[in-house]
Parts: C-alpha cells; sequence; structure tokens
C-alpha cells in the first residue's frame, strides 16, 4: 500500500531528504498538528535508537568454514553447468572416431558398389552370410533338443543354478557397496584471519 | 563494472573464472556484513552463521547470474536477506512473543566495534534493546529497517537488494518505523497510536 502524502513527509524527514522549504512548510505543520508532531517525535525516537547501529563480527574461522563447505560440496552446486559440456564431448569423441572409417569407407568400398555386377556379388554374398548362420542356429537348437532328451538335469541346472548365483553375486556386491564407507577428499584452503 | 574497490573487482572477476581463492577473498572481505544482516534477521548468533555461509554458497552456485554492473555487496546482501526471510517465514509458526525472546543476549563470540568498557556497556544494552525491537516486527519490514540504518543503503539499493519497488520500500521502511515506534512506546497518549497496530500485522 502506497504512503500518503502526509506519511511519505514524514518518512522523509527522518531520513534527512526535505528541501529547506518542504523543511520549513513541515516545521509550521508540526507546530499547528499536535498529533502530527507527538506523531513525528516517536518516530524521531526510533530513528535516534537505530542510528549508528553496530556491526557484528563471525566468528575468525568463518571464512575457512565457508570455503571448506564449498569445496566439499563443488561439484554439487558445478554439476549442472558440468553437464552440457559433457554431453558435448560425449557427442565429439565418437564423431572424431567414426569420421575416418568413414572417410575409408566412402573412398574404397563406396565406389566399388557403384560397378556392375557388385551389388549383386554383394548380395549374394550376405546371402551365403545369412544361410551359415541359420545352418549354426539350427544345428545348435537341435544339439541341445538331444541334450533335454537325453539328460535333462544338465539344462535344468544350467537355468536355475546361474540365475541364483548371479542373483547372489549381485546382493553380496549391493551390500557391499551400501555399508562401504564414502571416501571424500577436501581441499581444504587456508585464507588469512577476518577482516 | 560497478564502482566498488578495485581489488574487489579483481576478486570478483576471477571468481567469475572458476578462481575459488579469489572468492575466498570476498567471502574473507564480506564476511562481517553478510554475518551481521543474517544476525540481525535471524537474532540467533548459531544460526546467523549457518545462514551466512547458506548464503556465500549460494552466491559461489549463482555467480553466473551476478551481473557485473551491479555491486557485488548489494547482490550479496540481497541473497542473504532473502534466505533469511525465507527462514524466519519456516518459523513463523513457532514465533516467540517478546517475553520469551528476552533471553536473547549477543553471543559471547560477538565481537563489536571498538568502544571502551562504559560505552562497550551502553551500545550493548542498546544493541539488545535494538535486537529485541527487530525480533517483534515482521521479516520484510525487518530486512529493511537492517540494510537503511546497518548499511545506509538508500531507497533504490534496499529496493534492488529485496527485489521490488522503490515505493514499497518507503511503505515498509515507514510502517517498519511505525510498528517500533509503538514497541518502543507502547502507551501514547497520540491518538495516532491507534493506527499502528496494523503495521505489525502486516508484511
Amino acid at each position: 500500500m502506497a504512503l500518503s502524502p502526509k506519511q511519505d513527509r514524514l518518512n522523509r524527514a527522518l531520513d534527512e531528504q526535505l528541501s529547506a522549504a518542504e523543511l520549513l512548510a513541515f516545521q509550521s505543520l508540526l507546530e499547528d498538528e499536535p498529533d502530527d508532531a507527538a506523531m513525528f517525535e516517536r518516530l524521531r525516537r526510533v530513528d535516534d535508537l537505530f542510528r549508528q547501529p553496530q556491526m557484528v563480527a563471525p566468528a575468525p574461522d568463518f571464512a575457512a568454514k565457508v570455503m571448506v563447505r564449498i569445496a566439499a560440496e563443488e561439484h554439487l552446486a558445478y554439476a549442472p553447468r558440468r553437464r552440457p559440456r559433457l554431453f558435448i564431448w560425449g557427442l565429439v569423441i565418437p564423431v572424431l572416431l567414426v569420421l575416418p572409417v568413414v572417410l575409408f569407407l566412402s573412398l574404397t568400398v563406396f565406389p566399388a558398389l557403384t560397378q556392375p555386377g557388385a551389388m549383386t556379388a554383394l548380395l549374394a554374398g550376405l546371402v551365403r552370410v545369412l544361410g551359415t548362420i541359420t545352418g549354426a542356429a539350427g544345428a545348435l537348437l537341435r544339439g541341445l533338443s538331444d541334450l533335454v532328451a537325453s539328460a535333462p538335469v544338465g539344462p535344468l541346472m544350467v537355468l536355475t543354478v546361474i540365475p541364483m548365483l548371479m542373483v547372489w553375486a549381485w546382493t553380496v556386491w549391493y551390500f557391499q557397496t551400501q555399508n562401504r564407507p564414502q571416501t571424500v577428499i577436501v581441499p581444504v584452503q587456508f585464507v588469512g584471519s577476518g577482516s | 563494472m560497478s564502482d566498488e574497490a578495485p581489488m574487489v573487482q579483481q576478486w570478483v572477476r576471477g571468481a567469475l573464472g572458476g578462481d575459488q581463492v579469489a572468492f575466498g577473498q570476498l567471502v574473507e572481505y564480506y564476511q562481517r556484513p553478510v554475518f551481521n544482516l543474517a544476525y540481525r534477521m535471524l537474532g540467533d548468533p548459531t544460526e546467523a552463521e549457518d545462514a551466512a555461509q547458506e548464503a556465500f554458497m549460494r552466491a559461489y552456485a549463482n555467480l553466473e547470474r551476478y551481473d557485473t554492473e551491479r555491486s557485488f555487496k548489494t547482490w550479496l546482501l540481497s541473497i542473504t536477506s532473502n534466505h533469511c526471510i525465507d527462514r524466519l517465514r519456516k518459523r513463523r509458526l513457532s514465533w516467540l512473543s517478546i517475553d520469551e525472546e528476552e533471553g536473547i543476549m549477543p553471543h559471547p563470540a560477538l565481537t563489536s566495534s571498538e568502544a571502551g568498557p562504559e560505552e562497550s556497556l551502553l551500545d550493548g544494552e542498546r544493541s539488545r534493546m535494538m535486537q529485541e525491537l527487530l525480533a517483534q516486527i515482521p521479516p520484510d519490514y525487518r530486512a529493511v529497517v537492517v540494510l537503511r540504518y546497518w548499511y545506509d543503503m538508500s531507497y533504490t539499493e534496499i529496493a534492488e537488494a529485496l527485489e521490488t519497488t522503490e515505493s514499497a520500500i518507503k511503505s515498509r521502511l515507514f510502517r517498519a518505523r511505525q510498528a517500533l515506534a509503538s514497541l518502543l512506546d507502547p502507551a501514547p497518549s497520540s491518538p495516532h497510536a491507534r493506527t499502528m497496530k496494523p503495521a505489525m500485522e502486516g508484511s
């Protein structure tokens, strides 16, 4: 809520911001209005009390404590700012690694593909590779099927003991990491005595 | 750059460039005004130390947002006062009455300006009285009074620090003065006393 003109004048009078003419008008107002004069006197008492107040100082090790906290928490404070930088490096490094390969392919393999018959030969090669893979997969499945039929304990052991071992190993690892004391290296920086 | 001392400007530039030692110098240089503001706002030296540390931490974490055209001190005091106002609002439910707060004494670790024993005694008494009065006015008013009287800030600077308008600051300061006057002299003969109570309630 904005101040009334009278309140504003009282404020400015306390802050010694009235011009000479305004001050004269203000003084004559106070002479004519005893309530305003009483009010001004009460505000002036507050002003007198609060004039030239004392400053209190913190403990001598205050600055050192702040710097220790900053050093300890710096990774937290700066984490959001570092993330974009890491993201950019995460893009740049793969591009730099892939670029020579792409250049090599564009200079050697791609021109060859444009030659007549090259594409047909390539497709025939791909079909051969796929045929070999599916043949191997079929043989593996047949072998497994024979194994299950002849000795069902073996696959059963594989399907139960191995997952159980994995769960046990994960549980042990999890509890070890949870109970391990966190090591935080805090570089302490000594700053001089308080000002 | 603001019109602060060249060495402060140099430390600010260093801190902005990631130099932790430069920021350490700024902490060293401004620890007293920041702690004093926190103490005047919160009234408790332990909480004030924690709040002042937190203010420096926030300043460090938000250095990128600092506008070098503004005064670093004003920016720092702005962070401190806003943090203290937040703390006071959180503890508003457990607001203490004047009788309960009589126990608040300046902490022995708090050192005042150089003065003789008699002056110290008088100043100590005055300081205690001011602290008790401050504790009874709303946080927004308290911040304006502290920035005005302890830091001699102009209305414009206070408005900048508290992120509000100059007109709002004038109003808050006047109402804070009214509230303090009614606390200082609880039974005035003037009919104006009746208009002071609402000032204590608003913030």
